[in-house]
């Protein structure tokens, strides 16, 4: 008997999850909530993210979340107006046109100012990146419309090829020597690229051969009928998404606008899913969506809601004073709704991570 | 191809009715790319950094709409094969360019690809190209939406630029790549401004500020930061194409001839 | 099954027609080979079945072609998916999806079975195409017999009641051949498919035919049980030959046939001696090269050495570090250590138009090495960077090629002319040593032979010639010493009779036939029973 395979859970509930995390980041400047944020996320990565291939990606937004802080705090001290009291160094002040002004009194304030925004972009950064590391987001591009089916496969296609053509690139790159090519000029770039793209459209006129004879666009994907109603309700929507933006944006009223926002999107939404009614086409082995799924993504959004119910009751919980300076702190409802969201840590399937192959051949 | 003004095919026909949902697709990028200068002091949205994170949630669906309405005609097996080729080469393109700074090569291919097969091609290329390229590098962020949909403009006005023959046509599209390039980074680095750098500097952006004062202290913020970047990139842009873009667009156009997007079949025989 | 009525194709701007009235019919069940030069329209007349040609290619094809029923001119391509199943012929770039499974299932997808019938299919296939331990394993990293055996796969989950297999197996090591023909078989035999396949490699397939299918260059079919057209076919394996030779009848398609008639033969043979060669100077000195991506090890430390005039053939299965060596000879591959001398001096040290002179590399995709726009720009752009007269490259091509137009776009040659018109570009500089990876790819018999002549007039003229091939034929014909590599050494090393007939999977017909004796070509044999 050979062992079953955990299931893996649905790509777009991982999304979801990161989603509720963001929704939550974006509520808040607090240091200490945010620290837990990332450490949550950073908890689940470790503890269930699937392909090895994916793993050093976490990393990356790690580091690009630094970048963030770092930008933010390096402009705020170099361009900072006056804010705050408390003076931490002096800087050669630098008075350059248009009213900008460099250097100045740097102060604690404007430091933790930057701190505290910075933090929070980064981590909307790093939220991002655990979603990507726990699901590869083109495991979402089947659980698109089947309006849009036909150019779901050319990116399923398109990424699949993509690294065998960087693989080709080098390869030519390497064979160029043989024709005592020197690797300069516009000769140069045309005898790497040239061969690279021939074998490109090659490929693409032998692939639409044999996706023809294996029966793509049989059953009606790509031939999806337009009704006048089905086309009716996507410009309605997108009408409705433009009014509600420019309401927002004008500073009116925000149930109002919000809500023709997103009673617009949620119209162009149902348009796009019935543009594809008639297509017939079936799918093996969908990521199914269960009780596991339901459960990783109400633990992201009770750390939105929890979060909102915390900023109600006590609002500095959420944004820690700078004017006066105080020490941020953290109550039980902020606490635990982000304990929460770590919950997929042991929810969620383990899946194996699977080594890949070394090719040898190749890539020689 | 020996006619010095090549056919323009439109391999994915872009039909009058789409003309709506395009142009209220333009309005909602519009409003999502330049909002901060049509943003109120009182709005909710002026005291937080939440705006673009907002639109990277809408502007998913508005491409998905337009990409809906203009694909959902008909992609025959060709038109797939291809976009997927050449959003795959796209992808593979862009590690080739001068390393962060990133997107250079990218552009390369959807100007010619949008160039090779007409305005709704192009479209559908610039966001594949992005999403299989930030697929393959890890880049998915809520910069990612932005990035697809300014992609998918610059492959369709590719399309849509007038017909020319021979050197005219790569010189305007060269222009055309250096301009979209430059225009693509001021625009991603406007949408996301007040992101980046945060309130309370000098070159930061104020909220309901008159619009000249926010745009000079937007163009300060870009001489620090970007400038620089996307002038070298429209440079790369327009140089590749000048250099290259001939080759690539008689390859483009011969095998597209070839594979027949219009392919003149007959059956002689066919009985009535 | 499928029934050919009076088929004429033509493809569009095309001065003589690809297929000539072609008229046959297949029943059902059968296995149908379809052979003929290089150029004869076998992939047209397969793709004409379902519809591809002319519906995907554009021309003009008059008469009909009806399979199982439905006449191709009025069902479009994509609804014969569940009757006709295509493998074309380099399956990777056919491959629509990511990984072995979800490419099983894709035409069912497109069918809309049910979940429960993909799932029970894709089980079924995994297990008739001996791919259950793949399931999971990306397309990409799939060996060449095992892509070829997934293509197969993809399309049999559909219950196609027609195969068309173009070039099966002709990118595979023998191993791995026979692999894919085994499940072949399996299907004509206990599914009843039908299978219409086209090949050059008659030596491995002619023996489980039912029928031939014969074009000649002008398109015309003619049709037989394989033993009466094999008579007089100039498309043969070498058992044919050999049969013809010496007169059996009915003629032998399989070795096993052909042994059992040999004994006579064979006593003629035992009293001739072949001659011996002398050892020649040394053009290539190897020691202790060696290979490595990282932790893995291609090539162990390796030593030997090459002779000018002399020709080697480096054998082994797909992946065993082949094409690592030649590219660590020519200098541009990775070295982990070791030196290389081709007459005294290292071509990784030197300038890549000076290496030319001294090394030339014909790679396993020669495409890689072609970037202008038609045949003659490419034959200018050889002889300026190895700095020949004007219309040396010109002069070789026609002489390795037959006939080329020179206004062509080097992307829309053949595979044989590309790899002719890559080695026009090599040799036009001259090179002391030529080391050609897999030339034999979709060559037929003929070309095969002029290349064969080529590589021996290059090694006349002094220059060593090292060929990296699993075409054990073709070894036999053209190679005088073997290399053989396992796992990332060699394994045997000396004449080409006696590494081969001791071999099961690397003896070419001819020597199984005769085995022990050490004869490899029919050439041979008709020189040593010609009467003294």
């Amino acid at each position: 008997m050979r062992r079953r395979r955990a299931r893996r859970l649905h790509a777009a509930a991982w999304w979801l999850w990161a989603l509720g995390l963001v929704a939550a980041a974006t509520q808040t400047r607090n240091p200490l909530l945010l620290g837990l944020i990332v450490a949550v996320t950073s908890l689940v990565v470790a503890s269930r993210r699937t392909q090895i291939r994916w793993a050093g990606g976490y990393r990356m937004y790690l580091v690009v979340g630094l970048v963030v802080i770092a930008i933010r705090v390096g402009f705020r001290l170099l361009l900072g107006g006056d804010f705050g009291r408390t003076p931490l160094v002096d800087l050669p002040r630098v008075s350059l046109p248009a009213g900008v002004e460099l250097g100045g009194t740097v102060t604690v304030e404007e430091l933790l100012a930057g701190l505290y925004d910075g933090l929070r972009l980064a981590t909307i950064v790093v939220v991002i990146g655990a979603a990507n590391s726990l699901a590869d987001p083109r495991r979402l591009l089947p659980s698109l419309p089947r309006s849009l089916a036909g150019v779901a496969t050319s990116a399923v296609v398109a990424l699949s090829l993509a690294p065998q053509l960087v693989e080709s690139l080098a390869r030519v790159r390497r064979a160029r020597r043989l024709r005592g090519e020197s690797g300069r000029g516009l000769r140069s770039v045309r005898s790497l690229l040239v061969p690279v793209l021939e074998d490109a459209l090659h490929r693409s006129i032998a692939l639409a051969a044999s996706m023809d004879s294996r029966g793509y666009g049989r059953s009606g994907a790509g031939r999806a009928q337009h009704s006048v109603i089905v086309g009716l309700a996507a410009w309605l929507g997108l009408g409705a998404v433009c009014v509600g933006l420019f309401g927002l944006l004008s500073g009116g009223d925000v149930a109002v606008s919000g809500g023709t926002m997103t009673a617009g999107a949620a119209l162009a939404a149902l348009g796009l899913s019935q543009l594809g009614r008639n297509v017939a086409r079936t799918r093996y082995r969908p990521d199914a969506w269960g009780g596991r799924e339901w459960l990783v993504t109400l633990a992201g959004g009770a750390a939105a809601v929890g979060l909102a119910a915390a900023g109600v009751m006590q609002p500095t919980t959420l944004n820690p004073s700078l004017q006066p300076l105080e020490w941020p702190g953290a109550g039980p409802v902020a606490l635990l709704s982000l304990l929460l969201a770590a919950l997929p840590a042991i929810s969620a399937p383990q899946v194996a991570a699977r080594a890949p192959r070394p090719i040898v051949e190749k890539a020689a | 191809m020996t006619a010095s003004m090549p056919a323009r095919r439109s391999v994915i026909p872009v039909r009058s009715r789409s003309g709506i949902t395009l142009g209220l697709a333009a309005v909602a990028s519009i409003l999502a790319f330049a909002w901060p200068l049509f943003i109120s002091s009182d709005s909710s949205l002026a005291q937080t950094d939440v705006a673009p994170l907002l639109f990277a949630l809408v502007l998913p669906l508005v491409g998905a709409v337009v990409i809906g309405e203009i694909a959902g005609g008909g992609l025959d097996a060709k038109t797939v094969a291809m976009l997927g080729v050449l959003s795959a080469l796209g992808a593979a393109l862009r590690p080739l360019g001068a390393g962060a700074g990133g997107v250079e090569l990218v552009f390369f291919m959807i100007v010619l690809g949008g160039r090779a097969f007409g305005p709704g091609f192009g479209f559908v290329l610039g966001s594949t190209t992005l999403v299989v390229s930030a697929f393959i590098t890890g880049g998915v962020g809520p910069w990612l939406p932005y990035q697809m949909l300014a992609a998918s403009w610059v492959g369709m006005g590719a399309g849509l630029l007038p017909a020319l023959g021979g050197r005219k046509e790569l010189a305007l599209l060269a222009a055309y790549g250096a301009l979209s390039s430059l225009v693509f980074g001021l625009l991603m680095n406007l949408s996301f401004w007040p992101f980046t750098l945060g309130p309370g500097t000098s070159l930061s952006f104020v909220p309901g500020a008159p619009v000249t004062d926010n745009l000079g202290r937007f163009l300060g913020f870009s001489l620090a930061t970007s400038l620089g970047w996307d002038l070298g990139r429209a440079v790369t842009t327009a140089g590749m194409i000048a250099l290259v873009g001939g080759v690539v667009l008689r390859s483009v156009r011969r095998v597209g001839g070839r594979a027949g997007f219009e392919a003149d079949v007959t059956f002689a025989d066919r009985a009535a | 099954m499928i029934r050919f009525e009076r088929v004429s194709f033509r493809y569009p701007g095309a001065s003589h027609p690809a297929l000539d009235g072609v008229d046959l019919g297949i029943t059902e069940g059968e296995l149908a080979l379809v052979i003929g030069p290089t150029g004869s329209g076998k992939t047209t007349l397969l793709r004409t079945v379902n519809g591809l040609v002319p519906r995907f290619s554009g021309g003009i094809l008059t008469g009909r072609v009806v399979v199982a029923g439905y006449d191709t001119s009025r069902v479009a391509v994509r609804e014969l998916a569940d009757i006709v199943g295509l493998v074309a012929q380099d399956p990777t770039t056919g491959f629509v999806t990511d990984t072995v499974e979800e490419e099983l299932a894709y035409t069912m997808e497109q069918l809309g079975l049910a979940p429960q019938v993909m799932r029970k299919r894709v089980e079924e296939t995994l297990d008739l195409m001996g791919l259950s331990r793949l399931r999971s394993r990306r397309l990409a990293e799939l060996s060449g017999g095992e892509a070829q055996r997934v293509a197969i796969g993809a399309v049999l989950t559909a219950h196609p009641r027609v195969m068309l297999l173009d070039e099966p197996t002709s990118a595979l090591d023998p191993a791995a051949a026979e692999e894919v023909l085994a499940a072949l078989t399996r299907l004509v035999h206990d599914l009843g498919t039908t299978v219409l396949m086209a090949e050059h490699r008659l030596e491995r397939v002619v023996q489980y035919a039912d029928r031939i299918v014969h074009l000649d260059s002008y398109g015309r079919a003619t049709t037989g049980d394989p033993s009466s057209m094999m008579e007089q076919s100039l498309v043969a394996p070498p058992v044919v030959h050999l049969g013809r030779l010496a007169g059996w009848k009915p003629l032998p398609l399989s070795v096993r046939d052909a042994r059992r008639r040999s004994a006579e033969v064979a006593g003629r043979l035992a009293a001739f001696v072949p001659p011996t060669r002398t050892e020649p100077e040394p053009c290539l000195e190897v020691r202790d090269l060696s290979v490595g991506y990282g932790p893995v090890e291609a090539l162990q430390p390796t030593t030997f050495r090459l002779g000018a005039g002399e020709v080697v053939a480096v054998m082994g299965r797909n992946g065993v570090g082949k094409s690592s060596l030649l590219w660590a000879i020519q200098g541009s591959g990775t070295r982990t250590g070791g030196s290389v001398r081709v007459s005294g001096r290292d071509p990784a040290d030197m300038h890549p138009a000076a290496a030319r002179r001294l090394v030339g590399l014909v790679p396993h995709t020669p495409s890689d090495l072609l970037f202008m726009e038609t045949v003659a720009e490419e034959c200018d752009r050889s002889d300026q960077t190895s700095e020949a007269a004007p219309g040396t490259t010109l002069r070789l091509v026609e002489r390795i090629l037959e006939a080329v137009d020179l206004g062509s776009h080097p992307a829309d040659l053949s595979e044989g002319e590309k790899l002719g018109l890559v080695l026009a570009i090599q040799l036009s500089a001259g090179p002391s040593l030529l080391l050609l990876d897999e030339p034999t790819r979709g060559l037929d018999y003929a070309a095969k032979e002029r290349l064969a002549s080529i590589i021996g007039r290059v090694a006349a003229q002094g220059a060593g010639v090292m060929i990296a091939t699993h075409d054990v034929e073709f070894v036999a014909e053209a190679a005088d010493r073997v290399i053989v590599l396992a796992d990332g050494e060699i394994v045997a090393d000396g004449p080409t009779g006696e590494v081969v007939v001791s071999s099961p999977i690397f003896a070419p017909q001819v020597a199984k036939i005769f085995a022990p004796g050490a004869w490899l070509t029919v050439n041979q044999v008709a020189v040593a029973l010609e009467p003294a």
